[in-house]
């Protein structure tokens, strides 16, 4: 799981066609969006919502999948799974993973926004 | 040459078709905005028009309004869900061709196949690379316009179809009319001299049939008659017949050969009627009465159908080998003559009532109708004509003659 | 409706497999008139394999053999069966286009 990568620019750039304009609007997009679905997430586990867990997880696996953050999307895809099993214990331990990945790659992406991108 | 000419350089087919497929709209439904924005660039990017829904019920408003070409849709979606999604087009009669590709990080082979069950064409990955997006789209875009071509030629067909069918009514309009007229020009049934006295059937197997006959008073001692049949089939073979009736009407007759003499009317003809350019002709039996003597002089142009029916005697046929009109030009045809006895019967036939075929294939034949005539001898004459059409359907197993089936009866009162 | 074509002498054989009527015109149409712009000098058409001839194939016949004489071209009839040689005769045929019963009484015709 170490193995897995934070974040992987030439790959989001890759995805993105080489559209480095695109790539700044998807990451703009993803910071915005992704803190509600760790919140719809969060929520649901709190309140025992198998559906709605594996729902918001899904989602935003799906919005990781353009920014190219491997590490961050294996536990979003781990969580949805664990939200249709309705297994709430293991769950939060890997909401928690879920949580800290996300800052990571926001902190990755604003690096990257910040520091420029190789021509 | 300049590039923008204006006279000559027409866009290649090759060039539209690729311009065409550019400019596709594509409806992308996607309820996650990050995915949703990186695609719809992407699509962009490769020139196409893209629309963007973020779920399923507005996408369907947005396909109903804008017909898009493609339409690129998310598997997983609260509410709505993709296979829905699907489902809910394939009803729509108007947006039911229109290719769908479900978007899925799914690749079950289960999955797939409900995917294509409920009404997806195809599959995208949210991963793809711009290679495969570009291949998907373009084969969903090309079948896509190979399923409209085909809905667009059928829809064609269909129309075409009804101004066939148009024009056909208003051409069996136009043949009931024509054969309203010649069917006019028939004999009445009844009594066309004193002393004689007529009845026939005729079932034309079109509207307008190609055989026709006439039993005429040419003057106060004189009755004339005739039976023709045209070769070949159709509404060609009726028109032709048609002129030659009209030919043989009795003022026509008079005034071209000054008499109704069987072999002159016969000679006449022949010169006038001419084998058609596909080899059609009429053969033709005339005769004429002189009512005083009850003399019969006739002849024949190939026509073979004309039997004498004697009280009391065995039946005969009227005929002896002759061309049929237009074989050839130097044909000498040969009036013979008989006198008729009181309730003498004449039957002048069209060969479609002789020729129907057994379902093996066997003519009923001139012999078998002899034998239904002479069978009926003391019946009424008209009884007698309806059991031979009784008797030849019953030999062809079938109401409909494929060609026209007429038989006149002409009787002598006692 | 088959028609073979082949050579026999100086003249062309057409042989007629199946009945001569209204719904084979065209066909047999098209092959005598592919000889005749062959600049073929006598046409042959065998009828023995001929079961029925209607009046429509009478016509054609007729028509064939009126335009082989327009080009002084000489265009005979073979061995047709009992039934068709009776509807011919009644026709009067005989006396417009030959009818052989061998195929070496047609050639040295």
């Amino acid at each position: 799981m170490e193995t897995l990568a934070v974040f992987v620019l030439s790959e989001a750039l890759d995805l993105a066609d080489g559209d480095q304009e695109l790539f700044l609007t998807l990451a703009n997009l993803f910071m915005q969006e992704s803190p509600k679905e760790l919140a719809a997430a969060r929520s649901a586990l709190a309140r025992q919502d198998a559906r709605g867990l594996a729902e918001a997880a899904h989602k935003l696996k799906g919005s990781v999948l353009p920014i190219c953050a491997p590490r961050l999307f294996e536990r979003a895809q781990r969580l949805e799974l664990l939200g249709r099993q309705g297994e709430f214990a293991e769950a939060a331990s890997v909401c928690a993973d879920v949580e800290s990945c996300l800052a990571e790659v926001h902190a990755a992406l604003r690096n990257a926004i910040a520091g420029g991108f190789p021509s | 040459m300049p590039l923008h000419s204006t006279n000559g350089l027409v866009p290649s087919a090759d060039s539209t078709a690729a311009s065409s497929f550019l400019v596709a709209t594509i409806l992308l439904v996607e309820d996650e905005p990050v995915t949703r924005t990186s695609m719809a660039a992407r699509l962009k990017r490769l020139g196409h028009r893209v629309l963007e829904a973020g779920n399923g019920r507005e996408a369907l408003e947005v396909a109903g309004r804008e017909r898009p070409d493609l339409i690129i849709v998310d598997w997983m979606m609260p509410e709505m869900d993709g296979p829905t999604f699907c489902e809910s087009v394939r009803r729509d009669p108007t947006m039911k061709s229109i290719y769908i590709l479900l978007m899925t990080s799914h690749d079950q082979p289960a999955q797939i196949a409900e995917g294509l069950a409920r009404g997806a064409d195809d599959f995208l990955s949210k991963a793809a690379s711009k290679q495969e997006i570009t291949a998907r789209v373009l084969a969903g875009l090309r079948t896509g316009r190979l399923v409209r071509e085909l809905e667009v030629t059928g829809a064609q067909l269909e129309s075409s179809l009804v101004l066939l069918q148009t024009k056909q009514t208003e051409m069996e309009a136009d043949l009931q009319s024509a054969a309203t007229f010649v069917h006019s020009l028939l004999p009445q049934p009844g009594s066309p001299a004193p002393g004689l006295s007529l009845a026939w059937e005729y079932q034309p197997a079109l509207t307008l049939g190609g055989d026709l006959f006439n039993v005429t008073a040419i003057d106060a001692d004189h009755l004339g008659l005739y039976i023709l049949d045209a070769s070949g089939h159709g509404v060609a073979a009726a028109l032709r017949s048609a002129s030659l009736m009209t030919f043989l009407q009795v003022d026509n007759i008079l005034r071209q050969i000054g008499s109704y003499d069987p072999e002159k009317v016969l000679r006449e003809a022949n010169r006038q009627f001419p084998l058609s350019a596909e080899g059609e002709y009429f053969t033709l039996w005339v005769g004429q009465i002189h009512l005083p003597t009850r003399m019969l002089s006739y002849a024949s142009a190939g026509h073979h159908g004309v039997l004498l029916s004697p009280n009391e005697r065995p039946s005969r046929w009227l005929t002896r080998p002759s061309s049929p009109l237009g074989f050839d030009q130097e044909a000498v045809f040969v009036s013979d003559q008989i006198t008729l006895q009181p309730a003498d019967r004449l039957f002048l036939l069209s060969d479609g009532i002789y020729e129907a075929a057994s379902p093996t294939g066997e003519p009923w034949g001139r012999w078998r109708f002899q034998q239904a005539v002479e069978a009926q001898q003391h019946e009424a004459l008209a009884t007698t004509i309806a059991h031979c059409f009784t008797e030849a359907r019953r030999w062809q197993a079938q109401r409909e003659f494929l060609d026209d089936a007429a038989v006149v009866g002409l009787e002598l009162s006692v | 409706m088959e028609i073979t074509q082949r050579a026999s002498k100086d003249a062309t054989v057409l042989d007629v497999n199946g009945d001569l009527t209204y719904s084979n015109r065209a066909a047999f149409k098209t092959a005598v008139e592919q000889v005749k712009s062959r600049n073929c000098q006598h046409l042959i058409v065998n009828l023995e394999q001929v079961r029925f001839v209607d009046s429509s194939g009478l016509g054609l016949l007729v028509l064939m053999s009126q335009s082989f004489k327009l080009t002084q071209a000489k265009f005979s009839l073979l061995k047709p069966q009992s039934y068709v040689r009776e509807i011919m005769c009644l026709a009067n045929i005989p006396k417009m286009i030959p009818i052989y019963e061998t195929e070496g009484d047609a050639l040295t015709a």
